[in-house]
């Protein structure tokens, strides 16, 4: 095997369960989470494997975020279709949102969540709630320690954007939080 | 651009608190698409330095076309060729020649008819 084969499998180790809980908490759904990673990946592997390997971890999660934008693009005309049609059935559906989501999704998985410890499932549960870009910001910068420049590399926006986002993260994670946050 | 202590303190707790355990089975999933991925960095990197290959005979149509584009632009010209002052100037004289040697015999002509 080669070195870059070597260093490949090394990062896809280091960042692949993290990835995947990004794309799940971004989406609520497992096997989209699961989707966006598998492509991902390849993306990656195809595309940007004679890069050097300290700009694998911007380039991996860009292909990430692009990929979980483009599945929520995909549910909003899918939604839109069926609130169209459903207005012909007199029906007062409103398209899914990503709070009714996470809400279907958090009964859906009990056992795992009862295995979380407090401090845990509370910031899970106060990350899901967050907007896209927040939560985006938030876990790129917290949990993958990507600096600022990177994250912005990663989210495709200006460095001052990412700072609002995080800052607004942060600010809204305090409120929720409250004494469980440092 | 170095973090505050608030960053620190932040990324601190959420490294601490925040889960990245998944089931057997989408672990199981990860680790073949990853040996998936890395097969494919490792086909490319193999195939890197042969990526040139398959450009070869587009190459050499081109090299000839281009070779052929130059012979044809530069093939000798038909044209007549220009004279310059001096060449003119030594035609004007051979014509001018010409005349006195046509009135010499012309005259010549006259005499003897005379």
């Amino acid at each position: 095997m080669s070195s870059v084969a070597v260093q490949m499998n090394q990062f896809l180790m280091s960042v692949e369960k993290r990835a995947f809980r990004m794309a799940e908490m971004a989406l609520g759904n497992p096997d989209d989470a699961m989707d966006i990673v598998q492509d991902s990946m390849m993306m990656l592997a195809r595309k940007y494997a004679k890069r050097p390997a300290d700009q694998w971890p911007p380039l991996f999660f860009r292909i990430v975020q692009n990929k979980i934008r483009d599945c929520y693009r995909r549910r909003a005309s899918h939604n839109r279709v069926f609130a169209f049609f459903n207005q012909f059935r007199g029906q007062d559906d409103e398209a899914l949102d990503v709070a009714e989501l996470h809400a279907s999704r958090s009964s859906d998985e009990p056992e795992q969540r009862a295995s979380l410890d407090g401090a845990t499932l509370q910031l899970q549960q106060a990350l899901e709630v967050l907007p896209q870009r927040q939560q985006q910001a938030f876990l790129l910068r917290s949990w993958e320690g990507l600096n600022v420049a990177e994250t912005a590399l990663a989210m495709d926006c200006s460095q001052g954007s990412v700072k609002t986002h995080y800052s607004r993260a942060v600010h809204r994670l305090r409120e929720m939080l409250g004494e469980h946050w440092p | 651009m170095s973090d505050t202590n608030d960053d620190k303190r932040i990324r601190a707790a959420v490294q601490r608190d925040m889960d990245d355990t998944v089931s057997p089975e989408i672990a199981a999933r990860l680790r073949a698409a990853r040996e998936e991925a890395v097969l494919v960095a490792e086909k490319k990197h193999r195939d890197g330095g042969l990526a040139w290959r398959p450009l070869v005979p587009l190459g050499g149509v081109s090299a000839a076309a281009l070779l052929a584009v130059v012979l044809i632009n530069h093939s000798p010209s038909t044209a007549l060729p220009v004279l310059d002052d001096a060449e003119m100037a030594a035609a004007a004289d051979l014509e001018l020649l010409d005349e006195l040697e046509l009135l010499a015999w012309l005259d010549d002509e006259v005499l003897d008819a005379g």
